[in-house]
Formats: structure tokens, sequence, C-alpha cells
């Protein structure tokens, strides 16, 4: 499988200010690869370290095999991307920003605009100071994909979206996923996350705390025992091996199952109980589960 | 060079320096206007100019006004470094600092063109848009000498203009280099309008006071002799190849600041 992006041990720090810690991942072509992580995790240093905008205080990284540094510009010609945080030229309207970012990456593809314009529902001749949040959302989305790039890099792109435009989006991805078009997205938003990557890192206070398939995250994972009691239970029963974390609020218990189950269900069964149900951990709760300390 | 990102600098700042263009031109065509009025009194003036205060600003080569080119030299030249190169400190601060502080800086820096070519392109912009205001200054000077019927000798007007055209874009890359550095543009536009000004004083007072003379040579001004080579047809060539060197050096200085840091939005 090609590899479309490599960090080997990135690390940057800001003076004695962690950043990035040792970051290690891979991205194939086709993935779709979310980088998940809370703020000052480290997300956006990964990925502004990728594209060349600060400079790692040790490892690095290759994009399409060209060293990130070194080959920056022949990496820009076949990127798109989006950052988290970011101003538009206030004085331009949205198609004269569009014609002249397309120009600059050697083609503006009025075509190709038009539509994305069209699917994003948003009118491009205003001035673009005149725009809301949500309307520079979409206009730095079709900048980014407008020129059919080989890998579109995002930093919670889905910000500032309505919902019926984030599931257009998703739609957007999975379509140029499956047309080859490797994708990289941070984001806090877990479900959105969960409906389109089929590849995570977690990164916690700097550092990659996993790296998986979300198929195999998932079976990796376990499981999580909802209980309603009919009697008084305490948690501390549930203080075995194969439990990862127990909550209770009132009858309710909700019980994380890394290891056997069995142990935990014996255990349950002895209580009277009105109500249970098993299902495998959501992302959100392998996101929570690792950022309690769970692993 | 990024065609592109040369030719958007140059739109962005059109409307700005036109209208400079367009006030210069009018305000030194209105000077001109009323020379033939002046000129009578203008032994008044000359005995003023010989206070040392005043000549603590206009600096020491003080020229008399009985002539148009004298008159021209002192109420529009005296200064008009300074105008004109805080005009160009504005634009240029924009280049860099200013991109990052509005936050398009990541955006610009995500296309395929290298930092030196972003620096480079955004300094070439500067040289048509100072032809254009320094060209408009000329044209003033020259229908302001026609309408009130002094002859004018263009060719020294002419080769002033070069050295303020010069001198215009030896500050533009000074400022280009604290853009570079910096990512606060309006932060960067004052530090680089503080330095000019105190290039002005130091040039002026350093004339005066022989104890700072030496410093005179850390000014721009001071190689942009405009009022000697208006008044005494003396033209430096060797102070035009200063202020060039100043140029080609804070270019590179500023192409090598912009290349080497980091550019962190937050």
């Amino acid at each position: 499988m090609e590899t479309v992006i490599q960090t080997s041990n990135l690390t940057k720090f800001y003076g004695k200010s962690r950043g990035i810690e040792n970051v290690s991942i891979t991205v194939n072509k086709g993935d779709i690869f979310g980088f998940l992580g809370p703020n000052g995790a480290g997300k956006s240093t990964t990925i502004r370290t990728i594209l060349d905008f600060i400079r790692p205080t040790g490892g690095n990284a290759t994009v399409f095999g060209l060293d990130s540094r070194r080959d920056s510009v022949a990496i820009r010609r076949r990127i798109g991307y989006i950052p988290g945080d970011f101003g538009l030229y206030g004085n331009m309207t949205g198609w004269k920003f569009l014609e002249y970012f397309g120009k600059t990456r050697g083609g503006y593809d009025k075509i190709s605009a038009r539509e994305y314009a069209k699917k994003m529902d948003i009118k491009l001749d205003r001035r673009m100071k005149e725009y809301s949040r949500g309307m520079r959302q979409k206009v730095a989305i079709i900048q980014a994909f407008m020129n059919n790039p080989d890998l579109i890099i995002m930093d919670e792109p889905t910000s500032g979206l309505d919902p019926l435009i984030q599931q257009t989006f998703m739609d957007i991805l999975r379509e140029k996923s499956s047309q080859g078009t490797t994708i990289f997205m941070s984001s806090h938003v877990l479900s959105d996350v969960e409906k389109v990557c089929n590849r995570v890192a977690i990164i916690k206070e700097g550092s990659i705390v996993a790296e998986e398939l979300v198929d195999d995250l998932h079976k990796k994972s376990g499981k999580v025992l909802e209980v309603q009691f009919s009697e008084e239970v305490s948690p501390d029963v549930f203080k075995m091996d194969g439990v990862s974390g127990v909550t209770k609020l009132n009858s309710h218990m909700r019980i994380m199952v890394t290891g056997n189950l069995e142990n935990v269900l014996k255990e349950v069964s002895s209580h009277r109980l009105t109500d249970i149900s098993i299902h495998q951990m959501t992302l959100e709760e392998i996101f929570m589960h690792y950022y309690e300390g769970g692993k | 060079m990024a065609f592109e990102i040369f030719k958007r600098a140059i739109k962005d700042k059109a409307f700005s320096t036109i209208l400079i263009a367009l006030l210069l031109f009018l305000y030194i065509f209105w000077l001109a206007s009323f020379y033939p009025s002046l000129k009578p009194m203008v032994s008044g003036y000359d005995q003023l100019l010989q206070n040392p205060t005043i000549k603590a600003f206009f600096g020491d080569d003080v020229v008399s006004m009985t002539t148009f080119s004298g008159f021209i030299s002192l109420e529009v030249f005296s200064y008009m470094g300074l105008v004109i190169g805080a005009f160009i400190i504005f634009m240029v601060a924009s280049f860099v600092a200013g991109e990052i502080e509005q936050k398009s800086s990541e955006l610009l820096l995500s296309l395929p063109v290298s930092r030196e070519n972003i620096i480079v392109s955004r300094f070439l912009a500067i040289l048509p848009l100072t032809a254009l205001i320094v060209i408009g200054e000329m044209a003033a000077i020259y229908l302001g000498g026609l309408y009130i019927g002094e002859n004018i000798g263009i060719t020294w007007f002419a080769y002033a203009m070069l050295f303020m055209a010069v001198f215009t874009v030896a500050v533009g890359a000074i400022a280009l280099f604290i853009s570079s550095i910096m990512s606060d543009g309006k932060k960067a536009a004052l530090i680089s309008v503080g330095i000019l000004f105190a290039m002005f004083l130091v040039e002026n007072i350093g004339s005066m006071v022989t104890s700072i003379d030496w410093a005179r040579k850390l000014s721009l001004f001071h190689y942009a002799k405009i009022s000697s080579i208006i008044n005494n047809h003396q033209i430096s060539w060797v102070n035009l190849g200063v202020l060039i060197a100043v140029i080609i050096v804070f270019l590179a200085l500023a192409v090598i600041a912009f290349r080497r840091r980091d550019i962190n939005v937050s």
C-alpha cells in the first residue's frame, strides 16, 4: 500500500514548552485518516510541521515520499489545505479569491469551483469581509478541493458548518476517497470522524497514544455494559481485572470492559437488575477512555 | 517570481497608491502655483530658515527660495522622503506581518510557492507602485512650472526623482525585513516608521551637531541628497550605490528571516 504521509519521531518544542513529541504516524493512499485530540494536544502543531509552516526540533516527515522541508513546494503542488483558524482577504470576493488561489496553484478550474460552491450552497459574489464564520469555512473547503489534489489536509474542517452542509461535506469526503484522494483531518466532532474515517490516531499531550483502523480500535477497545440495578450495588464490586472504568448515577451503572466479560457478567447476575445492554465502545468512548488514563 | 502573487500585491495596493499619487500631485501643483505670489517675500523666509531650530528639521543644506527649484526642494523634498517612506512602510507591513496578523498566512503558505518567491514577488510589487508616486510628483513639478511660467531643469528633477524612488524602495526593503520577523502588522509598521523618523532626525540634526556627524552615515536620508541634485546639479553615484546595496542586503535578510522562521497562527 502506497504511503502518503509518514512522520518519524516528529518533535517540536517551543523553547522549553512541548508542542509534540516523537509523533510517528502513517497515512496510506485512499485513507480518510482522523486525527483526534483535545485543544493543546498537538494536532495543529503536527499538521503545521508536516506542511513546513513550522520546523521540527527533532524527527522528520515525508509526504508522497518527499521530505517535508526540502521538497515542500513540490509537496504543496499536490495538496489542498484547510487551516483550523484562518482569515480571508476581506476586500476580495469569494470568486476572485478562488481564481487567485487556483491560478497560483497552476490553473483555475472555474467549473470545479462552481460545482463545489453549488454543493456548499454559497454565493461568492460579495466581498469576503461580509462573510459569516460558516461562509468562510465553505470558501476554505472549496479552495482546498477545487484543484482535485492527491492529498487534502484539514484542521477541524466542519467547524462553523450547519448540519446539512456537514452531511454534504461528509459525502464529498467519501466520494473523494473512493476516487483515490487521501484525506487527513483533525476533528473534535468524533461522531463525524466515526462516520467517515477508516483510520484514526489519538494524540495526548503531544504524543500518539493510539493509531489504528477504526474497526480494529473498536474490537480492541472492548465493550460498555449499561446496567440498571433494582438494588443498591457498590461500584467497588466491579474493581476486577479487565474492567477499566465504572461510573454510577443513582441505580444506573456504566461499566467499561476491556478484558474478559465473563467475570463481569457473573458479578452483574449476582444482583437484581431491571435492564442491561452491551455495546461496543463508540469512538467517543474510546477517546474518553484514553484521556481518562485508561490506557 | 510568483507572477500571481506579484500581480495580486499590485492590485491590492493600487487604489491607495493611485490616491496618494493623486493627492501628492495636487498638493505639489498647488504649492507651485502660488510661488509667483510668494517670490517677492522670499528674502524674509530665507532669513527665517537660518534659525538653528528650523535647520534641525530641514537640515543644514537649506537652499534659498529665490529660485523655483530652491522653493520646491525646500517646500516639497525636505520632508517628502518621510511622507512617501511612511506610505510604503504601511503598505509593506501587511506583506508578511500583516498576513500573519489577519491569519491568512497559512492559506498563503499552502500554495506551491516558496517563501523566497513570496517575499521577492511582493518586494517587486513595490517597484511599479513607487514609480507611480514618483512619476506623479515629477509631473506635478513639470506642469506646475509650466503653469507659472518658470523654466525648470527637468533633467535634474528627473535625476532627483530617480534618487527619491531608489530611496523609497530602500525604505521598503528595510520595512519588508522588519515585517518578515514580526507577526503583528501594526507593530511592524510603527517600528519601521520610528526607524525612518530617527534616520530623518539623525541626518538633519547631525548636519548641525558635529559630535554626531558620524551617525548620519547610518541614515538613508544622507544618501538621497535631493536638494543637492536639484539646486547644485551634483549627483553622487556612490550614494545611489549605497541605497541599492541597502535594498539588496535588506531584501536578502528578509528572505532569510522569512525562510527560517516558524509561522504560527494562534
